[in-house]
């Protein structure tokens, strides 16, 4: 549940919601349609039977890993809101931790896909003046949460820094 | 009277302009327009293709004639409004306290027409930049000193004009040496080296060679492919060099106030001016040669959208500089009382053995291959590169290093490309770190330091103790929350 106090829990590492991981099914399922609608062109018109066979059993895999990996990365998703920045934590394989400076947020966007809608889950990309724009991205926010977590990361302008 | 132009009266570029585009068509189309007059003198159809010719030329000029009569500029409300176009209507708006750097740019042919391009840069995505080419070269000038004016210090009272230090002024000698040092020559080797191997390993079509020096080929192809590639490297050579020269001929770095200002070009002239608050990270690059004879190349990035690189020129702070005057000039253009040439910090030891096992196990299985399938001399590969590649990734773990202060980060890497950043923390935009499973396994962990610079969009410190990595991350995420109360962050 999402937290009614009007101010955000500043300091505490959270997971995502997790929805996100129907969310992750979905969409990595759709890509895996692409090898497995190969093994039906490739069975239609008859190509040889190895070809047909290796892309089956690359279709099983790929099937295999859109619902399994979405398990591993939700278990590896982590953000926290510290004093002075936002740090995220992802990456199954390779571990990728990145800290936004709290002053340094330009603006946040919130999105929304059609499964997320579905789920009642929010994306909030966190932008950078970094060169070319760059973003930090935090799916699977439940309603509430995102919106918190926005006024919260652009609240230090009205803060004096004394007061931290 | 202000050089620049108000809403009522907006501004229009140099009419000399409208000539430049069709000497460029010409000059482009020269050799078919002389074909076409040769062949002409013989046929009626030669005739046909110089008409052509006009016709390209004249669709040129009438095309350069809507673009100058729509183009209008102006200053208002504190920005600077662009706005072409005949069908579609395009308004560009820079607003002047956003703008990084304005150059001036002076090609040939425009300097002979007595105009320059003005080249407003301005932080944020490419779109943000806007140019003037070409207004009047002395207008140019004019309004470059009144938009920098009212970029920089539009609440200051005008006092008397700020005391100029030269801090760089390149003599032509010491540009045939960066010419003669950059880094294409070795890829020119390299070309030239494959051109030797391809010319012993295969026979070439004749055809189209002359035959003498076909003769020559086929009686001693060492000698031939030697010679060709020795004429590729000297060709490259003397190229690299005249570049070198034409680009930066009576490069002068002068430090004025608050703002860097920067003139160089043979052919084409180029001025522009770094303001030092807008510098988000410096470099300091040397490739191999240009090590060996102490030198370096520095540059100064700033947000603005040019990439970076001493061939854009743009945050050129000296193409070739010694050594021993870097520390000075890096702290200069940082503002900062520090040499910055500190003893940096190694990374794990750890390095070396991650760089080993990358650059030799792909040798190690082409070798094993080899071995199998062709003949057991074949692992002589791997055994002979053994060594070879420890030294190498000894010489690159030699070459990383860093060190954090609470107002500057520099890191250092590259052993043929030796490059030094020097990124304030006051401008870092994100920290970071990342571990791919060989590393975690090692206790490793590359530092990642994004900033709005371009050419240092995400600076790596590479295999750095894994907790020690997770620190410096949380140090200059923390350093930068801080200072970036600033107005001049970004």
């Amino acid at each position: 549940m999402a937290p009614k106090s009007a101010a955000y829990d500043v300091g505490m590492e959270r997971h995502l919601d997790p929805g996100i991981r129907l969310v992750w099914v979905v969409s990595s399922l759709l890509m895996a349609l692409i090898p497995v609608a190969g093994v039906a062109v490739a069975a239609i018109f008859g190509a040889p039977t190895w070809v047909t066979a290796s892309l089956a059993a690359f279709s099983a895999l790929a099937l295999v890993a859109a619902v399994l990996g979405p398990f591993a990365r939700y278990r590896r998703w982590s953000y926290q809101l510290t004093d002075h920045d936002l740090l995220v934590k992802r990456g199954v394989l390779t571990r990728i931790h990145r800290r936004i400076p709290r002053t340094r947020v330009q603006y946040v966007d919130i999105q929304q896909g059609p499964v997320e809608r579905y789920l009642g889950l929010h994306t909030l990309i966190v932008y950078t003046a970094g060169a070319g724009l760059r973003a930090v991205a935090v799916p699977g926010l439940p309603d509430g949460v995102a919106e918190m977590l926005r006024s919260e990361l652009l609240a230090w302008e009205t803060e004096s820094p004394e007061t931290t | 009277m202000s050089p620049l132009p108000g809403p009522d009266d907006p501004g229009r570029l140099h009419p000399a302009t409208l000539l430049l585009a069709p000497i460029r068509q010409l000059g482009a189309w020269a050799v078919p327009l002389v074909i076409a007059l040769v062949a002409g003198s013989r046929s009626s159809e030669g005739l046909g293709g110089f008409g052509l010719v006009l016709l390209v030329l004249a669709v040129t000029f009438v095309g350069q004639l809507v673009r100058w009569l729509r183009l209008r500029w102006w200053v208002e409300d504190g920005a600077v409004h662009l706005r072409t176009g005949l069908l579609q209507v395009e308004n560009r708006t820079v607003p002047i306290d956003r703008i990084h750097n304005v150059d001036v740019v002076e090609p040939l042919f425009a300097r002979v027409l007595g105009m320059a391009e003005l080249r407003i840069e301005s932080a944020g995505s490419s779109g943000a930049d806007l140019s003037l080419s070409y207004v009047a070269a002395d207008a140019a000038q004019a309004i470059r000193d009144a938009l920098t004016a009212s970029a920089g210090a539009s609440d200051e009272l005008e006092e008397e004009p700020p005391e100029t230090t030269v801090l760089v002024r390149t003599p032509t000698s010491e540009l045939l040496v960066a010419g003669a040092t950059s880094n294409r020559i070795g890829a020119l080797a390299i070309a030239a080296g494959a051109a030797v191997g391809f010319l012993i390993d295969s026979g070439i079509d004749p055809e189209g060679v002359l035959d003498s020096a076909w003769d020559l080929v086929l009686l001693a192809p060492w000698v031939a492919g030697i010679s060709i590639a020795v004429a590729a490297v000297v060709i490259g050579w003397v190229v690299s060099i005249a570049q070198s020269v034409l680009r930066f001929n009576d490069f002068t770095l002068e430090l004025v106030g608050d703002e860097a200002h920067r003139s160089h070009g043979l052919l084409t002239k180029s001025s522009g001016r770094i303001p030092l608050g807008r510098v988000q990270a410096v470099a300091v690059t040397q490739p191999l040669l240009r090590r060996w004879l102490g030198r370096s190349t520095i540059v100064a990035e700033t947000a603005g959208s040019v990439a970076a690189g001493v061939d854009a020129g743009t945050g050129t702070v000296s193409p070739i500089e010694h050594d021993a005057r870097v520390p000075e000039l890096v702290s200069t253009m940082l503002r900062r009382a520090g040499t910055g040439n500190e003893r940096l910090q190694p990374v794990s030891r750890l390095a070396i053995r991650r760089g080993f096992v990358r650059a030799w196990v792909p040798l190690a299985a082409i070798g094993v291959a080899g071995a199998i399938w062709l003949s057991t001399w074949w692992l002589g590969l791997p055994l002979g590169a053994a060594p070879l590649a420890w030294w190498w990734s000894h010489r690159r773990w030699v070459a990383i290093g860093y060190r954090l202060e609470d107002d500057l980060l520099v890191c250092r890497s590259g052993v043929l490309l030796r490059r030094r950043w020097f990124i304030p923390t006051a401008k870092v935009q994100a920290a970071g770190t990342r571990a791919t499973p060989f590393q975690r396994r090692l206790g490793l962990a590359d530092l990642l330091v994004e900033s709005a610079a371009k050419g240092a969009a995400t600076v790596r410190v590479i295999d750095v103790e894994a907790d020690e990595a997770d620190s410096l991350a949380e140090r200059l995420s923390l350093v930068s929350a801080d200072t970036a109360f600033r107005t001049d962050a970004v």
